[in-house]
């Protein structure tokens, strides 16, 4: 076994451009198939963590009411059943905001402009101001209910400097027209990367604009302590609402495997929950009493971004293979001109007493020596390659911000898919390798020796 | 009188009365050309004694490669029988008779055939690495270098064989068919791609090892000269033998079959 290792072993040095190119186009299939897996993995974690920001929370519960007009609000007016629900998830999650939010047109002078307005109960809410970068002013007169911290650009964009009044038009839930007035106490730096910041206000103040209950909310956002229970808590919550009131159904923003029937339905159930979580107001289908409670997740949002990743992935499996098979094409010749060349030592091996299967033998070795200077080639500049790319600063391009973490990519290589690379590349390896390999064993050894004569 | 009965004069007797290790009965062969054949060897009986330095002679394609490979368990007779101490080779199949090439026989080829990528050392190791090991390492080191003296290559042994001459490479091959002690060593022109001198050389030192370790050789050549150093000829023509010498003592005549 000795002897058969070290000669395939020099058998690949004999020709060593040959063996190069072959163990190239290896790692160039490594190389692709690594960073393609690694990078997806890296961006639906960076996606997750954004959408963590953007949406503030895990688990959201949302709830629609009726007012008593007969329109549909979004509101969770009674928090008692919200507390039942959240104590059998006690342990779970970190904490939790109840915020209302709304769209917000703010004016200073002649200059308008239009983004969120979150309103925050600032006493349960301790740990935001803490998270916030304070640019100018402070956050220690939060108390005063018109008191308004605004990120910088839109501080910028309305010419705003601390200390100033600025007013906000919106809309109530009643579809009204309002006008409050706010105090800038803070500027702070964006929140987001991807250029979605939000301005903070007080809650009270806010649901008195929009004409909710001063104690009313509209979301409840739970941060988990651990990501993975996400779907295990919001079924326990949602459990419990339906048991206890009327819900929406949950979010499903999977189109696969639907036939042509539940397809109608489906797309009914989901505009509705859709509806629910952006507190949107749907057509009245049923009335109904009190809240009517939504759950969802940040699994639920993330699913088409989830399944379109996946149909990058899958793209770049068919491009590795494709790859691979164009490679085990040039394995197999390589090895029948192999077959050729070496036929005389073939026979002479054969004459001095080496069985057919040590023939066959040297030539898979020497495949799967090639194939794995391929692979250690490939996974060494993936990781070069990974290494430059994650050192370069995105900051410009703001589109990209949402698949990055802090300008940065990220890459996430799972033990799993290397192993499963190496074992796809060592078995077409050896496959490639098997035909030419059968042959020069089963070459006889009187017709081998002849090509010596 | 006495000598007679010693166990010395027996081996001695045994030239006289043969028990051949190479047996060929009425051994014929033929290769399908096209949808025609041709018989390349044409019902040739001889034996081959143990200790025999034999050298078999002919015009090109007359039969002695074919021969030699029937000999060298390489290739099967189509008809008659080849017997390689004892057994019929046509009664073995490809890992009989690849094990028994390895117990049994050694090569050296025309144009060498060492394996390039192995050293001197390590091409003679090669065939002492195939199948189960008699040795211990020490003893097999001891071995190689003993065989790697005998053929005059003591300061070449980590060398590749493509740094080697013509005449060096082929006692490389000589020291490795000898390697495991084989009781045959089967030679096809040894000597075809040498000048005359270097091949009478290689001969010389085949007939060295031939006295030193009673091994036989079996080599074919198209050279008087050379056949001159051999002590039985046999000659070939038209795959037939015409003519069966033994140099020394006595000349026998056997029949042209
Ligand atoms: N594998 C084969 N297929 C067809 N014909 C063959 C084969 N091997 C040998 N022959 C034919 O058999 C005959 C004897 O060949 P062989 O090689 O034994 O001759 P040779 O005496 O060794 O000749 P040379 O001195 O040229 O080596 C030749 O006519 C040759 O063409
Ligand atoms: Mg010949």
């Amino acid at each position: 076994m000795i002897t058969t290792l070290r000669i395939a072993f020099r058998n690949t040095r004999r020709q060593r451009k040959r063996s190069f190119l072959l163990s190239g186009a290896i790692a160039f299939g490594i190389v692709v198939i690594t960073l393609v897996n690694a990078f997806t993995a890296g961006m639906i974690e960076n996606i997750k963590a954004n959408f963590v920001y953007l949406f503030g929370g895990h688990v959201f519960i949302t709830g629609t009411e009726l007012s008593p007009s007969g329109r549909v609000i979004s509101l969770i007016g009674d928090d008692a059943l919200v507390k039942e629900a959240l104590a059998l998830v006690e342990g779970s999650y970190s904490h939790v905001n109840r915020r209302s939010q709304t769209v917000v047109e703010f004016i200073f002078g002649s200059k308008t402009n239009t983004f969120t307005l979150e309103g925050v109960d600032w006493e349960s809410e301790t740990q935001l101001p803490t998270r916030l970068q304070v640019l100018a002013g402070s956050l220690d007169n939060l108390q005063d209910p018109q008191a308004l911290v605004l990120p910088e650009q839109a501080a910028d964009k309305l010419g705003v400097v601390v200390g100033e009044t600025v007013l906000a038009r919106l809309e109530t839930v009643s579809g009204q027209l309002n006008i409050g007035e706010f105090q800038v106490v803070a500027i702070v730096k964006d929140q987001t990367n991807f250029g979605i910041s939000s301005s903070y206000g007080s809650i009270v103040y806010l649901n008195e604009l929009l004409g909710l209950p001063p104690d009313g909310y509209q979301t409840l956002q739970v941060f988990l302590r651990d990501i993975n229970t996400m779907d295990q808590v919001s079924d326990i919550l949602y459990e419990h609402f339906a048991n206890h009131a009327e819900v929406n159904r949950r979010l499903n923003l999977n189109f696969e495997a639907r036939t042509e029937d539940e397809r109608e339905d489906y797309v009914r159930e989901q505009r509705e929950a859709i509806a629910a979580l952006l507190g949107g107001y749907t057509e009245l289908e049923e009335p109904w009493q009190g809240t009517k409670f939504a759950v969802t997740t940040l699994n639920d949002i993330m699913s088409p971004v989830v399944s379109m990743i996946d149909v990058l992935s899958m793209v770049a499996l068919v491009v590795f293979i494709i790859l691979l098979i164009i490679t085990m094409v040039g394995i197999t010749n390589t090895f029948r001109m192999i077959l050729i060349e070496r036929t005389q030592e073939i026979g002479t091996m054969r004459a001095f007493g080496m069985q057919r299967g040590g023939v066959r033998n040297i030539f898979l070795l020497e495949a799967v020596i090639i194939g794995l200077m391929g692979v250690a080639a490939g996974f060494v500049a993936a990781g070069v390659i990974m290494l430059v790319l994650s050192s370069v600063t995105f900051t410009e391009v703001s589109v990209l911000q949402f698949f990055l973490k802090n300008g940065h990519f990220t890459f996430k290589i799972a033990l799993s898919d290397i192993l499963t690379n190496i074992a796809i590349l060592l078995i077409m390896t050896l496959i490639a390798a098997w035909m030419p390999a059968r042959a020069a064993a089963k070459l006889p050894p009187a017709e081998a020796l002849r090509a010596a004569y | 009188m006495s000598l007679y009965q010693s166990p010395i004069a027996i081996v001695a007797t045994k030239r006289e009365i043969p028990m051949p290790i190479v047996s060929l009965q009425d051994v014929k062969k033929t290769y399908p050309l096209g949808k025609t054949e041709v018989q390349a060897v044409k019902g040739v009986t001889f034996d081959i004694h143990k200790g025999d330095f034999i050298c078999i002679v002919g015009p090109s394609g007359s039969g002695k490669s074919t021969i030699l490979n029937m000999i060298g368990c390489i290739d099967v007779p189509t008809s008659g029988s080849v017997l390689i101490s004892g057994k019929n080779t046509k009664e073995l199949n490809d890992k009989q008779l690849t094990k028994l090439r390895h117990e049994v026989l050694g090569f050296i080829f025309q144009s060498f055939n060492l394996i390039p990528v192995l050293n001197v050392y390590e091409n003679i190791e090669f065939p002492l690495l195939l199948g189960k090991p008699t040795q211990t390492k020490a003893q097999r080191h001891a071995w190689i270098m003993d065989l790697i003296n005998a053929v005059g290559l003591g300061d070449w042994a980590h060398h590749k064989p493509n740094e080697l001459s013509g005449g060096q490479r082929q006692r490389v091959a000589i020291a490795r068919a000898l390697a495991t002690k084989p009781q045959i060593v089967l030679a096809d022109e040894p000597t075809a791609n040498l000048d005359s001198k270097t091949g009478e050389a290689i001969i010389e030192l085949m007939k060295k090892m031939n006295a030193e370790l009673d091994t036989t050789f079996v080599f074919s050549t198209h050279d008087f000269k050379i056949m001159s150093i051999a002590d039985h000829v046999i000659k070939l023509q038209d795959g037939l033998v015409i003519e069966n010498t033994r140099n020394t003592a006595q000349t026998e005549t056997e029949g042209m079959s």
